[in-house]
């Protein structure tokens, strides 16, 4: 019963969806409403088990001392002050928002800022002409960048257009052709879970049964 | 030396990245910045709106992408009050609602538009996607309530507002990082409602939405910190992202000179 209950929960919770989206009664009784009720719960509860799981492994790695215990220290201290204060005060309250203007967006901004020294970096060791497609790959980077830079069309005015021209034409079939075949194996996948056939979502070793 | 001029200690490269990004910060070279195809048909198509109408805007980001999204924000809001358009905003993302309603407080104050009349921030709402499909019901019964926890029943222009509708609202505009964002404005907004939509990305997403743009579903698109820059200037309040151009334009040229750098050095150390 362990492996066959989640695959009859899986089932059934497919169907609801897919009588809930395209069938007349299905929308007359607004079955998808129930349906998200139900997600958010489960939502919530994941989010909760993330955050019980976080002050477990960073709880113990204080308790044994650890190295970079005092990183837990903080990353504990950070999360469930913050979490109190956003209980009582409510994520509109003065304090909260000053908080997150102040602290919070800039670390976040910080953190995010870094990759442009981290993708210099990558970009110098990564791009080499080794092969013919890596030369067309980065011909096309080299434009795109100095389309996209005002100091490039200010060189060559047609370095945008060339920017342009990539970016309407070439990426826009490239990136039709990896949507319909990434929406196609999404949909084949979602068959083959509803059908109980991929099982890998359930845990241990096994992936499918064919 | 050609060995050499393949591996260049990292620390170099990002003490000179650091030196070359911080100097037009510091002092800007006004670099000029021409308007793409796609900006200006973002600009037309909220432009085209009439005094009165409701402009959606989706604030799906956080601050990690705010220095290319946040200067979007403020042209769109710019521009709505400026023509008088009623702005109605609702985040799928948690940070998203605290950034927008700095934005909307501060154009609120400069253009002197009042919260509840001219414009409301439903704010964020856990398992947004679903209330975002659910918002195009009944604003009301989905959202329940505004950024401050005000009931939405309470707030005068959400009695005029009272669904995602093409009956209530003219324009959708989704500023977005990730998902959920665009596709989900695409999904239920523009394929469902047929609300026209345009939207607003970071420029590592920007190839991802442009079959999109060319297909017609997005009315233009404002693409990364340039499409921002463009926008600013068409609303002539050049700001952030302007001055930012000309620090990612030096940006990019170290970044080709390193890769040519590299590049030489390991085609000349395979001749040897």
């Amino acid at each position: 019963m362990r492996k066959e209950l989640p695959l009859i929960i899986t089932l059934i919770g497919g169907l609801l969806a897919m009588v809930g989206k395209w069938t007349v009664w299905g929308d007359h009784i607004k079955l998808l409403t129930y349906t998200d009720q139900f997600d958010t719960l489960v939502g919530v509860m994941a989010m909760m088990v993330g955050a019980i799981n976080l002050t477990r492994i960073h709880g113990l790695n204080v308790q044994r001392r650890r190295s970079g215990y005092a990183f837990s220290i903080v990353l504990l201290v950070a999360m469930w002050a913050y979490f109190v204060l956003g209980v009582i005060e409510g994520y509109q309250g003065k304090n909260f928002r000053w908080i997150y203007n102040n602290l919070y967006r800039n670390m976040d901004a910080t953190m995010f800022s870094m990759l442009c020294f981290y993708i210099a970096s990558a970009a110098y060791r990564a791009f080499r002409i080794r092969t013919r497609e890596a030369t067309v790959l980065l011909i096309a980077a080299a434009l795109v960048m100095l389309g996209k830079a005002p100091l490039g069309e200010t060189i060559w005015a047609k370095f945008g257009d060339a920017s342009n021209w990539i970016m309407r034409i070439p990426n826009t079939a490239s990136m039709r052709g990896i949507a319909i075949g990434a929406y196609l194996g999404g949909f084949v996948t979602a068959l083959r879970i509803l059908l109980g056939i991929e099982r890998a979502h359930l845990g241990g070793m096994g992936g499918s049964v064919q | 030396m050609w060995e050499k001029l393949q591996n260049i200690d990292r620390r170099w490269i990002y003490l000179l990245m650091a030196i070359v990004i911080m100097i037009p910060i510091l002092k800007p070279m006004g670099l000029p910045i021409k308007t793409s195809e796609e900006t200006q048909t973002v600009y037309d198509a909220i432009g085209a709106l009439k005094s009165g109408d409701v402009l959606w805007i989706g604030g799906d980001y956080g601050p990690s992408s705010a220095p290319e999204l946040s200067p979007m924000a403020v042209g769109l809001v710019t521009q709505a009050f400026k023509k008088n358009l009623k702005v109605v905003v609702y985040c799928m993302w948690q940070d998203g609602a605290q950034l927008m309603q700095t934005i909307l407080e501060d154009a609120g104050k400069k253009y002197n538009k009042t919260e509840g009349t001219d414009w409301v921030n439903l704010g964020w709402k856990p398992e947004s996607v679903i209330v975002l499909r659910n918002l195009t019901d009944n604003i009301a019964n989905a959202a329940k309530t505004d950024f401050h926890g005000k009931a939405i029943d309470s707030i005068p222009l959400m009695q005029q507002v009272k669904a995602l509708d093409p009956k209530y609202v003219a324009f959708a505009f989704d500023l977005s990082t990730g998902s959920p964002g665009t596709s989900d404005y695409l999904k239920y907004i523009y394929e469902a409602k047929k609300i026209p939509i345009s939207v607003g990305v970071t420029a590592v997403s920007a190839p991802g939405a442009m079959p999109y743009v060319r297909a017609g579903q997005y009315k233009g698109i404002l693409n990364g910190m340039r499409g921002a820059a463009e926008y600013e200037l068409l609303n002539k309040i050049p700001g952030p992202a302007v001055k930012g151009m000309d620090a990612q334009s030096l940006g990019h040229f170290m970044i080709l000179i390193l890769v040519i750098l590299g590049n030489i050095g390991y085609l000349m150390s395979r001749k040897g």
